[in-house]
């Protein structure tokens, strides 16, 4: 079994739906995925891309109208109840949960539903509640629980039963940043211990900071693939770079509107932004126009969240 | 901090849930809702009232063992339906029903326990309108304990059996719970439980067969072992049908795409 077997791979995955007139809509069309072990994949894009849809025929929640998906090498229409011991998942939010129960009692239903008892259920439970920071909140009602607790909490119960391929369905929606940032350092850990991870976020620094590489979903189909790093510099060519140069004057001088390929430019005190279509050599004209004049000089790619909509504004 | 995963050694790969899933669901069941007011209220306040309008108009003078089995059962009626509403509204409120729909069991088991654990819950009404009647009206002489706590359990898990049939109904179809307004009436009248099968108008004597509460009830007020064999085995057959409709349900939600959230 090659490493991709064992992680997640799904292939030529489509999903229709009938309309009550007869019409059908094809939801996910012909989308090929792949997380390795150890490795964490993040699928991005706006409402309605299909995002959702793939989540739910990865998980099991929903079949496929035609193509394949594997969890940890088992075939997941097939070998249904296999891909889904070798697979956790976490819808995220509020709901999800049973607010009447405690975390523990959550966790331990949960966790037999995963063929998990007695002992070693309870001592798994109890040692994922203390890596989310519950073990102090273990025996109260999670009715009580914010948001952030909650996200935690799903993504203990997606763990319990040590899936190969695990699948969160955007972990830190609605968390403040320091929540947001804890989950981001978990997620981080869990692909370091060697599970298959596939994200969906609509958290651009999330996407960069987390994946090894990103998965862009538009009107169901996947629109490009590659590293965060890859993606930006492929669409400097159409956005440009942005250079960020500071005068040690504190004054902008007025010859810089000359500099060549300059697409536009922000000044702040003796800082300017400039868009340009080619950061090198924009660089160089500055360093030789004004030699001894600047601070400091640099150049960096459009950021993911332009290159984001940079892209869902071309399709 | 070490790791999330496993210490994989000495672990065997997780069995497969079912009966322990179950059993879970029904003592989940039990926490969340056994405290509910309103079930509690649907077990003691109807049948009490039941008995008093049958005892009224009757020349026995105290409580009977089928007095007792089948006011509690119309007690038990109630709350399960009451209950199987409040138990699968809360799952596709909470959205908790998608966890064991990708579980390896899928939602079988957990529907199941759930049903299972408002039979439980329900016979607080075996104990709670007896206390009532022969505090009202006092216990006769000749009251069969034995037929009124084996009657009085199976009624409540037969009972349990049948209306699982509308707990389907209400994972599949919205606003579905308004059905129970009719179903206790209707399951009432067929089932024989504080009148006599033999007092049932021709034609539903015949249909009140098909249920296993009129053979609990026919067994309670003296009836022969073969009723009692004949609600044990419609009680499996409904529940039979209860999995074939949670399966086919399972089988819409994964093909298409039925919603298991309110």
């Amino acid at each position: 079994m090659s490493s991709a077997e064992k992680g997640l791979r799904a292939t030529g995955l489509c999903r229709e739906f009938a309309g009550r007139d007869g019409s059908v809509r094809k939801a996910v069309d012909g989308v090929d995925l792949v997380v390795r072990p150890g490795e964490l994949v993040s699928v991005l894009g706006p409402n309605g891309a299909g995002k959702t849809t793939t989540v739910r025929m990865l998980t099991g929640l929903l079949l496929p109208t035609s193509g394949s998906i594997t969890v940890g090498g088992y075939d997941m229409v097939r070998q249904r109840r296999r891909a889904a011991l070798a697979c956790g998942f976490s819808l995220g939010g509020d709901t999800g949960l049973y607010p009447r129960l405690t975390a523990q009692q959550n966790l331990s239903f949960f966790g037999m539903m995963y063929g998990l008892r007695g002992d070693r259920l309870e001592r798994r439970a109890a040692r994922l509640l203390e890596e989310v920071d519950l073990a102090d909140r273990a025996k109260d009602a999670v009715g009580s629980f914010s948001r952030g607790m909650k996200q935690r909490l799903h993504l203990a119960r997606a763990l319990l039963h040590d899936p190969a391929v695990l699948i969160l369905d955007e972990p830190s929606a609605g968390l403040d940043p320091q929540s947001a940032a804890s989950m981001r350092a978990l997620v981080a850990r869990l692909t370091g211990e060697g599970r298959s991870i596939l994200l969906t976020t609509h958290d651009m620094r999330e996407a960069e900071e987390l994946s090894d590489r990103i998965v862009l979903m538009m009107g169901g189909r996947i629109r490009t693939e590659s590293t965060a790093a890859d993606l930006r510099l492929a669409a400097a060519d159409r956005l440009g770079h942005v250079v960020n140069v500071a005068f040690a004057d504190g004054r902008v001088p007025a010859e810089l509107e000359h500099c060549p390929g300059i697409l536009g430019e922000e000044r702040d005190g003796g800082t300017v932004t400039l868009r340009v279509t080619d950061g090198a050599a924009s660089v160089e004209w500055i360093l030789k126009t004004f030699p001894g004049r600047t601070t400091s000089v640099s150049v960096t790619p459009p950021t993911l969240e332009e290159v984001f909509l940079d892209l869902v504004a071309a399709s | 901090m070490s790791g999330l995963t496993t210490d994989r050694t000495g672990l065997e790969q997780p069995r497969l849930p079912g009966a322990s899933t179950l059993l879970r669901s029904l003592a989940d069941q039990l926490r969340m809702h056994a405290s509910s007011p309103m079930a509690v209220f649907s077990a003691l306040a109807m049948p009490c009232v039941f008995a008093f309008v049958v005892h009224s108009s009757a020349s026995d003078r105290n409580a009977t063992s089928d007095l007792a089995v089948g006011s509690a059962g119309v007690g038990m009626l109630d709350s399960i339906i009451v209950l199987v509403v409040i138990s699968l509204l809360g799952e596709k409120q909470w959205k908790t029903l998608y966890a064991a729909l990708g579980s390896p069991g899928g939602l079988v088991p957990v529907v199941l326990g759930r049903l299972a654990g408002t039979a439980v819950q329900s016979l607080t009404a075996l104990p709670g309108t007896l206390v009532i009647l022969a505090l009202l009206f006092g216990v006769d002489g000749g009251f069969d304990w034995a037929r009124w706590l084996a009657g009085g359990v199976l009624l409540a898990f037969s009972t349990a059996s049948v209306v699982g049939l509308l707990g389907f109904a209400v994972l599949r179809y919205p606003y579905s719970a308004g059905m129970t307004n009719g179903l206790t009436g209707l399951v009432m009248a067929l089932s024989a439980l504080i009148v006599p099968q033999s007092a049932l108008p021709g034609p539903v004597q015949k249909l009140a067969l098909v249920l296993p509460q009129s053979h609990v009830m026919a067994w309670v007020r003296g009836g022969g072992t073969a009723e009692v064999l004949w609600a044990a085995a419609l009680t499996v057959v409904f529940s039979g049908l209860v999995v074939l409709a949670v399966r086919r349900l399972e089988n819409m939600a994964r093909r298409q795409a039925l919603p298991l959230e309110a």
